[in-house]
C-alpha cells in the first residue's frame, strides 16, 4: 500500500477569489460561487445528457440519432431546449392553481439540493454535512411530493393514476436504496459524503464495491436497480408509461412547466449516478493499481474528471437498462421491491454488519 | 437579524397552521401542513440542531406527508369541499384547544424558568459554511447514535418504541386483511 495522498479542502481558485474580497463579502462570494457553479453544471449536464440519451438510444436501435444540427448533432439539445421554452404554457381551466404551479418546482429543487453535498472533487463541494446521507434522503423526498401534487392538481384521471403509481413506486424503492447507502455508511463509519469517499483511499480494491466481499457488489447492484426506479426511468418508468397513461403525471403540463419535470429527471439521473460513484466507486479518487508510474500518471488527472468519468459510466448503464428491458407491470414492480429487493437488501445489510464487525474486508 | 427572522418564520408558520385547520379543501390543508413541517425544520436549524432538522424533513416531509397526500388522493376529488362543521363541534374543539394550549403554556413557563436563555442564543458571526462541530453539537448524528444505542442512554426506550411501531404495523395489516377476507 502506498502512502496516503493529500486531499486539501480549499480550492485554489476559490481561495484566490475569497482573497480579493474583505471579510463579510468573501463568505457571500463563497455561496454565490457555489450556486453559480451548480446552475452551470445543471444546465450543461442536462443538455449533455439529453444529447447522450438520444444518441445512445439511437445506437441501441441501430439508428444514427441526431446528426444534422451541429457536428454529431451536438447542438440538437439546444434546439430542443429552445423549442420547449418557446412553446405556449397552457394551463387547463379546471386545474388546482396552487398545486399545478407548485408541482414542477419541487423535483428540480430536490435534485438541486442533492448536488449541494455532492463531492465533485476533494476541493469542489458546496458544503460537507456531517449527516450528508441523511440530507440526501431527506431532500430526495421532494421529488415524490412534486409528482403527487402535480398528479392531483392536474385534475386528470391519467395524471392521478400516474402519480399514485409513482408515489407507491418511489416510496417503496427508496427503502432498498437507503438500505444500500446505510451499508456503506456502516462500513465507512461516517455519513458525510466527503468522508465516505476518503474512506476508500488506496488501491482500486479499496473501493466499497470490491472491499466488502460480496456485500459491496450486491449492494451496488441493488442500488442501481432501486435508483433506476427512483429516477422513473425505463424499465421502471410506470409513472409516465406513455403507451398506457398518455404521459402519466405530466400529461397536463406543457412548455416550460413540462420542461422542469424533464430537466429534473436528467439532473436526478446525474445526481443519482454521482451518489453511486461516491458510495461504491471511490468518487473523485483516481484508480490505483499498486504500480507506481501508472498510479502517478492516473493520480495526475484531476479528481473532478475521475468523478465525471465514473458518473458518465453509470449514466450509460442507466441508459442501457432503459433501452434494453421492457417495462414492468405495476404489480410486478411492487412485488419485485417488497418480495425480493427489500429482503435481499436487509440480508445484505446483515452480511455487511458481520463483515464490519469481524473485519472481514479485503485488505 | 436572527430574532427578526425567527418572528417572521413564526408568523408564516402560524398562518400556515391556521390554514391547515380552516381550509375547506383537504388537499390545500395537506399542503399547508407541509409548509408548517418545513418551518419546524427551519426552527430546528435556528437552534443549530441540524440533525433533528434533517430527520424532521426526512420523516415528516419525505414520509408522513407522502402518506397524508396519498390518503387525500385516494379519498377526495379536486375542488371537493368539506361541509362546515356543526357549532357543537366547533365549540368542543375550542374547549379542547384551550385546555391543550393552556397546559402547554403552564408547562413551558415552568420548564422555561429552569433553562437559562443564554445557553441557547449564542449566534456567532462566523462564515456560514463552517460546519457545526461534533463535540459542541449535542444533537449531531454521532452523538445521537451513541446516545440511542447506549445501554445507559436511550437503548431501552428506543427498542420499546420500535416494538410499538411494529405492533402498529401488524395492526394495520390485520385491519386491511380483514376487509379483504370479507370481500373474498
Amino acid at each position: 500500500m502506498t502512502a496516503l495522498r493529500e486531499y486539501p479542502l480549499n480550492h485554489p481558485v476559490g481561495d484566490f477569489i475569497r482573497g480579493l474580497l474583505p471579510s463579510p463579502w468573501s463568505a457571500i462570494a463563497n455561496g454565490a460561487l457555489a450556486v453559480a457553479l451548480m446552475c452551470g453544471l445543471v444546465t450543461v449536464a442536462a443538455i449533455g445528457l439529453i444529447w447522450l440519451e438520444r444518441k445512445v438510444c439511437a445506437h441501441f436501435q441501430a439508428r444514427l440519432g441526431p446528426t444534422r444540427v451541429g457536428p454529431f448533432g451536438l447542438l440538437q439539445p439546444i434546439a430542443d431546449a429552445i423549442k420547449l421554452l418557446m412553446k405556449e404554457n397552457i394551463r387547463p381551466r379546471t386545474v388546482d392553481g396552487l398545486a399545478y404551479f407548485l408541482a414542477p418546482l419541487l423535483p428540480i429543487t430536490g435534485s438541486f439540493l442533492v448536488l449541494a453535498v455532492m463531492p465533485f472533487d476533494h476541493d469542489i463541494q458546496a458544503m460537507d454535512l456531517p449527516a450528508g446521507v441523511v440530507y440526501v434522503v431527506a431532500v430526495s423526498g421532494l421529488g415524490i411530493l412534486g409528482i403527487l401534487i402535480g398528479g392531483w392538481g392536474s385534475n386528470n384521471k391519467y395524471s392521478m393514476l400516474g402519480s399514485m403509481r409513482s408515489g407507491a413506486q418511489l416510496f417503496s424503492y427508496e427503502l432498498s436504496m437507503v438500505l444500500c447507502m446505510l451499508l456503506v455508511v456502516m462500513a465507512s463509519g461516517t455519513a458525510s459524503l466527503r468522508e465516505i469517499v476518503l474512506s476508500q483511499q488506496g488501491m482500486v480494491w479499496d473501493w466499497w464495491i470490491i472491499k466488502m466481499p460480496g456485500a459491496g457488489l450486491l449492494a451496488f447492484l441493488l442500488f442501481m436497480i432501486s435508483s433506476t426506479a427512483e429516477l422513473n426511468r425505463g424499465p421502471l418508468d410506470l409513472s409516465e408509461a406513455e403507451s398506457e397513461l398518455t404521459g402519466g403525471f405530466h400529461t397536463e403540463y406543457t412548455g416550460i412547466s413540462f420542461s422542469m419535470f424533464f430537466l429534473a429527471e436528467f439532473v436526478n439521473m446525474f445526481a443519482s449516478a454521482g451518489l453511486g460513484a461516491t458510495f461504491f466507486l471511490g468518487g473523485f479518487l483516481a484508480p490505483q493499481f499498486g504500480f507506481a508510474p501508472l498510479d502517478n500518471a492516473l493520480f495526475a488527472i484531476p479528481g473532478v474528471l475521475w468523478f465525471f468519468a465514473k458518473v458518465l459510466g453509470l449514466i450509460f448503464l442507466y441508459m442501457w437498462f432503459r433501452w434494453t428491458f421492457p417495462r414492468l407491470r405495476i404489480d410486478h414492480l411492487l412485488s419485485l421491491e417488497w418480495k425480493f429487493l427489500l429482503p435481499v437488501s436487509m440480508a445484505n445489510l446483515l452480511l455487511g454488519a458481520t463483515l464490519v464487525t469481524f473485519k472481514l474486508m479485503i485488505p | 437579524m436572527r430574532d427578526l427572522f425567527f418572528y417572521a418564520l413564526c408568523a408564516v408558520m402560524l398562518g400556515l397552521a391556521i390554514t391547515t385547520v380552516l381550509a375547506r379543501n383537504l388537499f390545500r390543508a395537506a399542503l399547508a401542513l407541509l409548509g408548517v413541517l418545513l418551518c419546524t425544520a427551519i426552527l430546528f436549524l435556528l437552534l443549530r440542531a441540524e440533525m433533528v432538522a434533517l430527520v424532521q424533513v426526512m420523516v415528516y416531509i419525505g414520509g408522513i406527508m407522502i402518506f397524508v397526500l396519498y390518503a387525500v388522493l385516494l379519498t377526495s376529488e379536486l375542488g371537493g369541499r368539506m361541509a362546515s362543521p356543526s357549532p357543537l363541534k366547533i365549540g368542543a374543539s375550542v374547549v379542547v384547544a384551550a385546555i391543550a394550549f393552556g397546559s402547554l403554556g403552564v408547562l413551558a413557563k415552568r420548564a422555561g424558568a429552569s433553562i437559562e436563555p443564554a445557553s441557547v442564543s449564542a449566534p456567532t458571526a462566523s462564515g456560514s459554511s463552517a460546519p457545526a462541530d461534533g463535540e459542541a453539537n449535542i444533537a449531531s448524528l454521532k452523538n445521537l447514535g451513541a446516545r440511542l444505542l447506549d445501554p445507559h442512554g436511550f437503548l431501552i426506550p428506543f427498542e420499546l418504541v420500535s416494538v410499538l411501531l411494529l405492533a402498529a404495523m401488524v395492526g394495520a395489516i390485520a385491519v386491511a386483511r380483514e376487509g379483504k377476507g370479507d370481500a373474498a
